[in-house]
């Protein structure tokens, strides 16, 4: 049974934010995505960014530091919810289906796990302390629904 | 490794997430977020692509089972 905890997120759709072998997935708000990806950024204490989408057909590749990432994604927002957007960092790459569906794929630890999610969430307006891995949180008309 | 192999894998990937999760995703969201962006990534792959690449795909999709085999195991 999921633990259900009154939250003070306003406006939220659906937020989820799960642990995976090798990474974690999330789904955010197309309106969140640039948030997501600085948050993220900053979790793994990147230095590079290297973003790839199709453009009409075409293949763009773009680069950046964690500093400019923002900037970057102000001017390639309509991207942001495409699914040929790849994200790689140093050590880590974010593939996406699309529309705020996102899997990070790299080497965490259960507690870099829980960091970056309470980062996440808490960009959202919730406070959770998630301290073990597997863990699923759903995040659902202002309560959260946490799995472990 | 060509951006549209890159993708497939990458689309394979968070698959391969959805069907991990704790709790079950809908219908539409794994055809409209998964299933069809790796279908395009295959066309772009058999259309665009050499004998190598869609070799490149096949070897991603592996290691991604292989991530499921080492779940099954645990």
């Amino acid at each position: 049974m999921p633990e259900f905890k009154e939250t003070n997120a306003t406006d939220l759709t659906e937020i989820y934010v799960d642990t995976t072998p090798g990474g974690m997935s999330f789904e955010i708000p197309e309106v969140g995505i640039a948030e997501f990806l600085v948050l993220l950024a900053r979790s793994l204490a990147v230095r590079q960014v290297r973003l790839s989408f199709q453009d009409n057909g075409r293949y763009t590749e773009l680069t950046c530091t964690t500093d400019t990432l923002a900037d970057l994604l102000r001017d390639f927002t309509s991207h942001l919810a495409d699914p040929s957007l790849i994200v790689e960092f140093d050590h880590a790459t974010v593939y996406t289906g699309g529309g705020g569906c996102f899997s990070l794929a790299a080497a965490l630890g259960p507690e870099e796990k829980a960091e970056i999610a309470n980062t996440v969430l808490q960009a959202f307006g919730v406070t959770l302390y998630l301290q073990r891995e597997p863990f699923s949180v759903v995040l659902r008309d202002g309560k959260a629904e946490v799995y472990t | 490794m060509k951006p549209p192999v890159k993708r497939a894998i990458g689309h394979f990937r968070v698959l391969v997430d959805h069907a991990l999760r704790l709790r079950e995703p809908s219908p539409e969201h794994i055809l409209q977020r998964m299933v069809m962006p790796l279908c395009a990534d295959l066309r772009q792959v058999l259309e665009e692509g050499t004998r190598n690449d869609a070799w490149e795909v096949l070897e991603g999709f592996s290691q991604e089972c292989q991530r499921i085999a080492r779940v099954e195991r645990s």
